[in-house]
């Protein structure tokens, strides 16, 4: 059974245990993302003076590294911390019979916060360049839902696997490094070989950061037909993760019980 | 127009979403949900789609 109130418990807690005992206290939460949005802006854009190819502007690159950087941050840490919530909460499992996939929602949940917070003082830095907001921009919260799903899809397989095997773990971790650096977010698509450049496609991370990088650094939206072929996919991905996860929790609950 | 088709999209969903949630038995709701879901985004995107082609304004 989905208990709405224990997520929304362990979501709550799981936010400010993070910051307990801290002077500042949840005042961290807002001064993070501002850091990484001082990096990205002003060490990238200002004292390094990178720019975007055709492109004059000297927020340019900035703008288009924390489009890529602040979803891909969301993404990689909700992979992660998906990946071993089952055997993280083995004592909340052991003692109250609740759906295990529910502990998923409650991670994605909590990073959601940080990224909306990131998120908001990058809408305000756009703001105050001058950006042109128009409805374009709605799609924004779609193309994270997606991303969320997806994060769902693939934490629900790692973690359900990971009780049966500990390494998966440490697998997922550096398939996240390779897959942050085989995903244009640092870099621009252009500068990679054709054959890599085609292959792209096929990398739903990249669908998913593109959609953000065409939005705010391009002014246009995304591109409907990929985002509507990740849709069907990661729909596929939920219930075959599903459909192994009903199949192994029986071992699950006994292996953490 | 656009911004309007996105909320009434959302709300006709979300009242299908209760009515499944709602009636239906356990883990049937999971699977019915779940394709719920996917005609939502499909929805969505079409949508933006169709805006993107100036049907919508």
């Amino acid at each position: 059974m989905v208990r709405v109130s224990l997520i929304w418990e362990l979501t709550k807690r799981d936010y400010t245990e993070r910051f307990a005992g801290s002077i500042l206290g949840f005042l961290w939460s807002f001064i993070w993302p501002l850091v990484n949005l001082f990096i990205y802006i002003i060490i990238f854009g200002r004292l390094m003076g990178m720019r975007l190819p055709g492109s004059s502007s000297v927020y340019s690159y900035s703008v288009y590294l924390t489009a890529g950087l602040v979803p891909w941050t969301a993404f990689g840490s909700s992979i992660s911390r998906c990946t071993s919530v089952f055997l993280d909460k083995r004592n909340i499992i052991s003692k109250m019979r609740i759906s295990l996939p529910s502990l998923l929602i409650y991670v994605i949940l909590s990073e959601t916060i940080t990224f909306v917070i990131t998120f908001l003082a990058f809408l305000l830095f756009l703001l105050l360049t001058g950006f042109n907001f128009t409805e374009r921009i709605l799609i924004v919260p779609f193309v994270y839902y997606l991303q969320c799903l997806f994060v769902f899809g693939f934490g629900l397989i790692s973690a359900t696997l990971t009780v049966f095997i500990r390494d998966i773990k440490e697998v997922v971790g550096i398939i996240l490094q390779f897959w942050f650096w085989l995903t244009p977010i640092v870099y621009i698509r252009d500068i990679l070989p054709d054959i890599v450049k085609r292959a792209m496609v096929y990398n739903p991370a990249y669908v998913i950061i593109e959609s953000y990088q065409r939005v705010f650094v391009f002014k246009d939206l995304p591109s409907i037909k990929s985002l509507l072929i990740l849709s069907l996919l990661v729909h596929i991905m939920i219930f075959l993760s599903y459909l192994l996860f009903r199949y192994l929790e029986r071992d699950v609950r006994d292996l953490l019980g | 127009m656009m911004p309007m088709c996105l909320l009434l999209w959302t709300v006709l969903v979300l009242v299908v979403a209760y009515l499944l949630w709602r009636y239906m038995v356990s883990h049937t709701k999971v699977y019915l949900l779940l394709l719920l879901d996917t005609f939502y985004l499909i929805g969505v995107f079409i949508i933006f789609h169709l805006f993107k082609c100036g049907v919508l304004k």
